[in-house]
């Protein structure tokens, strides 16, 4: 069995607060760390006991929400995805993300990210437009079809990515590696046809091809998602498209939908 | 031009650089590719490595100007002034290769 070891930890906080502080300071707290304990718990510890000034983000508190990304020991982690001791220190440097504004502490501010997601159009895009208005059936994907985008479905917008991108931290109109994985995740999708409406925005100055490939966002992913993969793949399906204008294959066949007979169908 | 035109020519152009650039100097250095230097191959050659070069040259240059300086009118600004950088350097490169080659 294994010991559950305590030890007293150093907590040194970023604090700043935009509409009070001229400049942002640094708060050291000590609070005892058992194996289990996460970032997250800790915080909210200090919080709860020392400092009920500090503002923190979260909401699941189990890695899938993505709201608690901030910088600990000078990396991109979820704070209630690490475990204190895993850190291996006995102080502990917790900032907020870079790339982002500040909100307060170590709130960070996403409303960047989140106007350039609309610009890729994150939905699945067909012709048939009567269809998507008044569904008849469902469309089949095929195992392999699947396959070809489900890794990068896995992102929970954590922003971890893109603030350990180098390119955003120069170009603040750079897409980012967190939509530029959701333009790939949907224009590879079997289902969608939506391709050459992202364009404008991912075949931009600031879009894909501004990515060096320095793979910081891949290492930071608490998910494995490697957004630094699929935005290369982005940019072949990109020049496959619009230079050789080599369009894949998009054959759907339909199935009617479960229980989805006309007695079921409400107007 | 479409961006991604622009960087498929900065890759094809880096890949010529690479075969130019090998061709002037085996044709400099080695006496068994002294031959080509007699032909018009040499010279065209040449021509098309200073375009190759200048083009991916200006190119990268403007990717970080562009980094550096985010802004659609900067962009403009930018792209605009390194073509005309890039075509002034290709106008006094060919006259000097003319004068070179063409007697």
């Amino acid at each position: 069995m294994m010991k559950n070891e305590v030890r007293k930890i150093k907590f040194k906080v970023f604090r700043f607060n935009p509409a009070v502080d001229s400049s942002p300071t640094w708060k050291i707290y000590e609070i005892e760390a058992d194996r289990s304990l996460t970032v997250l718990d800790a915080l909210l510890k200090i919080k709860e006991e020392q400092d009920p000034s500090l503002s923190v983000r979260y909401s699941c508190r189990q890695a899938i929400c993505g709201s608690c990304g901030m910088m600990i020991n000078g990396k991109q982690r979820l704070a209630c995805f690490t475990r204190v001791l895993e850190l291996n220190s006995n102080t502990v440097v917790v900032e907020p993300l870079n790339n982002y504004p500040i909100i307060r502490d170590l709130v960070t501010d996403f409303s960047d990210l989140f106007k350039k997601e609309k610009a890729i159009k994150p939905y699945i895009i067909r012709d048939d437009v009567e269809e998507m208005l008044n569904p008849t059936g469902m469309y089949l994907q095929k195992p392999e079809e699947l396959l070809e985008y489900i890794q990068f479905a896995d992102c929970i917008e954590c922003g971890l990515c893109s603030s350990a991108c180098p390119t955003y931290s120069t170009d603040s109109l750079f897409l980012t590696p967190m939509i530029l994985n959701k333009a790939y995740r949907f224009s590879v999708d079997s289902r969608d046809a939506g391709l050459a409406f992202r364009l404008p925005a991912l075949d931009s100055e600031h879009g894909c091809w501004r990515c060096h490939f320095a793979a910081a966002c891949s290492s930071v992913c608490p998910k494995g998602i490697d957004p630094a993969k699929s935005i290369q793949l982005l940019k072949r399906l990109i020049t496959s498209s619009t230079i050789f204008k080599r369009t894949r294959k998009k054959e759907l066949q339909m199935v009617s939908r479960p229980h989805a007979t006309e007695s079921t169908i409400i107007f | 031009m479409k961006e991604s035109t622009k960087m498929l020519l900065h890759y094809i152009t880096g890949f010529l650089i690479l075969v130019t650039g090998a061709i002037h100097l085996l044709t400099n250095n080695l006496e068994s590719f002294r031959w080509m230097k007699a032909i018009l191959f040499y010279p065209v050659s040449l021509g098309v490595f200073l375009a190759a070069v200048l083009y991916h040259a200006m190119n990268g240059l403007r990717v970080i100007l562009i980094e550096l300086f985010p802004g659609s009118r900067s962009g403009r600004i930018i792209t605009l002034t390194l073509m005309l950088v890039g075509v002034i350097f290709f106008i006094s490169g060919f006259y000097f290769l003319l004068i070179l080659f063409g007697g």
